[in-house]
């Protein structure tokens, strides 16, 4: 069956040639016009685009559309007050839900204002019966300031069930005129003509390398694309637009200090250790930040998870917990615009710009595919040993060292996926994804008993509710302790899922070959 | 997918009227609407301008699958499309007769389209026979236009009796008053009676009116055509209880 097909009409003065050529074929029927003015809205990372979603706003109201639709499928006025949108403030409904569902906890942000032409027609058969639905969308942006007007113009053909004849010929006299479907649409296409992307952001480390790559260049390349990444989360970290950047940014810089370690022979001793606490501090001063938020993100689930009757203590805590976080944020503020922070980025950036960041030791020349082999099997055999020695009696701290190992057993496997043919790697990575899950919840449950216990030392001294909230706070960290125990009760299946020979097997084959 | 048939014994009573007007309202509510018409007179592809493929026919239409998803085909309006009928449909009897489940060879098929849409209109020849037994069982709501005189609450009432016999479970049944005339006091008084001694019937009311009846000549749903007329009106209240029907009171005899 065909689908909606979308051709880019870069000149519009070709429109006129179009439409001759389409009456010299079919029986064309105006449809409605409409022109609308709109800024279009999404999340950072293009949630909502990338589910083939567009929410715009027109005056105060909010509309939900999906691509290749003219209808509002849901619409809504969210309330104002917070600095930056998100799902919460709209109203019960379905514009919300679908905005949460897209992206729980990122900020809601305008991308472009334009004016949109709406023309359409029906092509129509034998008995004046429709056959394919068009539509002319057209955009003006970039008025505002007396700017020269930013055009852009896109024809949707939409197919008509049953009809798939005329709907192949409508694309062979368009073919014949040069045209060809795409993919973009009206938001792309305006933000194109712009010199501007949608949807191109992702959080996850896609870099191309080739198997005979020298080592030196590989990691180079991996580097500079974690940079990328951090340059691109920094200015949203900064505003505190919302927590993700955050978030990403220190993903990034974990990935960097884990690509440094595969830099021995490659690069200097003294070019590693300096970079890797150069990264090191960039991690060290924003841990208070993210600990905090990941707290208050929680809330829901922390709230359900201990009885009423603790509630107005646990309530009390949190509102430490925000204090504490916006206190936080200020401090990372500071730093970030310190000379200091400054100077890391700025230098970190100029050594990847350098030819010596393609590595002057003796391994920098050899192909990449040897090293990304060599590491990843050390560190999967090495995590193998690791679990494997885990009994129920082990220490938490064992559970933590195969948990860091697995993470960078992850990395290494994300930096190569490349190198490796078909989806090895993401196959190799899902295997892993379980495990992982269960050591971070287990470690992740571990730290935050302790943080609720140095939350308490935010209270104040004499404050009326400290007694509620240290019943509040002992509530949870038992209930945290009981779920960190369900945790481990876990670990030995996935584990043994993780060890067994289906991931062996996939292991074997990637890592086999020289 | 919820099913309902635009059901009566009686011919020329404004089922197929309502089928195509409250099929083409569905879909405006933006519902995925399919109106199947298995009228061999083909009325409502008719009235959407629609042929069926020259290679369709009754045997491919009760064998089901492919042979209907290629058939199906798109009305001018978005969201709606359409199964078109057959002359040969008038032997659709005789057809599910040598079938083993001939009872419930209907469900059977349209169970294969059930994710692609959200309602299913049935728009069903009169009389009754073994597509109609088929038609009662597949629906989960069945629409029975009245025209307001004694002699069709009569045949309204033999509905009832059968459907006892055949045990189909008869509280899905909402009659509705068709083609009525407010200046005729018969019209009147047979619409009060029934509505007192039926609490199935719905309070919609479609008029007899000569737009509707013109829908034949501009073949389009007059709730597209004169979106703002009486008549239109009138089937958008008729869809408005339909759809409250579909939401909650929706009673399926079998599983
Ligand atoms: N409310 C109405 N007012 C005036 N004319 C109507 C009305 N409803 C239907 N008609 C006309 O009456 C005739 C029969 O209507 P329709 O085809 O809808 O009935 P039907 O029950 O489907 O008939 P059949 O049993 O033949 O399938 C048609 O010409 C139609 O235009
Ligand atoms: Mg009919």
């Amino acid at each position: 069956m065909h689908k909606t097909e979308y051709y880019s009409i870069s000149d519009p003065a070709r429109l006129d040639e179009i439409k001759a050529a389409l009456e010299g074929a079919f029986a064309v029927s105006p449809g409605e016009a409409s022109t609308v003015k709109e800024t279009y809205y999404d999340t950072f990372d293009s949630a909502l685009y990338k589910s083939g979603r567009f929410l715009t706003r027109r005056a105060r109201r909010f509309h939900l559309r999906e691509k290749g639709r003219e209808a509002a499928s849901a619409g809504a006025a969210p309330r104002t007050g917070s600095a930056y949108l998100t799902w919460a403030d709209f109203p019960e409904g379905r514009l919300r839900d679908v905005l949460r569902e897209a992206g729980e906890i990122r900020a809601i942000l305008p991308l472009v204002t334009i004016t949109r032409h709406t023309r359409s027609w029906a092509l129509l058969g034998a008995e004046e019966k429709t056959v394919v639905r068009l539509r002319l969308v057209e955009s003006v942006s970039g008025e505002e300031n007396d700017a020269a007007p930013i055009r852009a113009a896109i024809l949707e053909a939409e197919p008509v069930r049953g009809y798939g004849a005329e709907f192949e010929k409508l694309a062979e006299i368009l073919s014949g005129l040069g045209l060809e479907p795409g993919e973009d649409d009206i938001l792309s296409a305006s933000l194109k003509a712009r010199g501007e992307t949608i949807g191109t952001y992702s959080s996850r480390v896609s870099v191309s390398l080739d198997p005979g790559m020298p080592s030196g260049k590989a990691i180079r390349k991996i580097l500079k694309a974690l940079l990328e990444t951090m340059k691109k989360n920094e200015d949203g970290m900064l505003r505190d637009i919302d927590t993700e950047f955050l978030h990403d940014f220190r993903v990034s810089v974990r990935r960097s200090r884990s690509a440094l370690t595969l830099t021995r022979d490659i690069y200097t001793e003294e070019e590693r250790e300096r970079w890797k606490d150069a990264l090191r501090t960039l991690g060290r001063m924003t841990n208070r930040l993210r600990d905090l938020d990941i707290y208050l993100l929680g809330k829901e689930k922390y709230a359900a998870m201990v009885p009423p009757s603790l509630q107005p203590g646990l309530e009390a805590l949190f509102a430490l917990i925000a204090d504490e976080r916006e206190r936080a944020f200020r401090e990372f503020r500071a730093f970030a615009g310190s000379d200091e922070y400054r100077r890391i980025l700025l230098s970190w950036g100029a050594f990847l710009d350098s030819p010596a960041s393609s590595g002057t030791g003796g391994r920098a020349g050899k192909p990449v595919i040897k090293l990304a082999r060599k590491r990843i099997r050390k560190r999967y055999e090495s995590a193998l040993a690791l679990g494997g020695a885990i009994t129920d009696d082990s220490p938490d701290s064992d559970l933590h060292t195969l948990r860091i190992e697995c993470k960078k057993l992850r990395y290494y496997l994300e930096f190569f996926e490349s190198l490796f043919p078909g989806d090895e790697a993401r196959r190799a990575i899902k295997q892993l994804k379980s495990l992982q899950d269960n050591l971070g919840d287990f470690n992740d449950l571990h730290v935050q008993q302790g943080s609720v216990h140095g939350f308490l030392s935010l209270v104040p001294a004499g404050s009326p509710s400290e007694r509620d909230i240290v019943e509040a706070a002992g509530g949870l960290i038992s209930c945290l302790y009981s779920r960190q125990e369900e945790r481990r009760a876990e670990f030995a299946s996935r584990f043994e899922e993780f060890s067994g020979p289906e991931t062996k097997d996939l292991f074997d084959k990637m890592l086999s070959g020289n | 997918m919820i099913t309902i048939a635009l059901y009566s014994m009686k011919g020329g009573v404004g089922k197929t009227a309502a089928a195509v007007n409250l099929a083409h309202l569905a879909s405006s509510d933006g519902f995925r609407t399919l109106i199947c018409d298995l009228d061999p007179q083909g009325a409502s592809s008719w009235y959407f301008r629609i042929r069926a493929g020259k290679n369709f026919n009754s045997s491919k239409f009760i064998k089901g699958g492919r042979g209907i998803d290629e058939n199906i085909k798109g009305t001018d309006y978005p969201g709606l499309d359409l199964l078109p009928s057959k002359l040969s449909f008038r032997n659709l009897d005789l057809a599910l007769d040598d079938l083993k489940k001939s009872k419930t060879r209907l469900r059977k098929i349209f169970s294969e389209v059930s994710d692609e849409y959200d309602y299913l209109f049935l728009d069903c020849p009169p009389g009754i026979s073994l597509v109609s037994e088929n038609v009662l069982d597949a629906a989960d709501i069945v629409l029975v236009p009245l025209v307001p005189t004694p002699l069709s609450v009569l045949t309204f009432e033999k509905l009832g009796s059968f459907m006892d016999k055949k045990e189909f479970d008869a509280a899905k049944v909402y009659p509705f008053f068709s083609m009525a005339e407010r200046r005729k006091s018969l019209h009147v008084e047979t619409m009060e009676r029934l509505s007192s001694e039926n609490r199935n019937v719905l309070a919609s009311v479609i008029p007899y009116r000569s737009e509707i009846e013109r829908m034949g000549v501009y073949r389009e749903p007059i709730t597209a055509h004169m979106p703002g007329s009486f008549s239109a009106k009138a089937y958008s209240a008729l869809w408005a209880e339909v759809k409250d029907l579909a939401a909650g009171n929706v009673r399926k005899p079998h599983g």
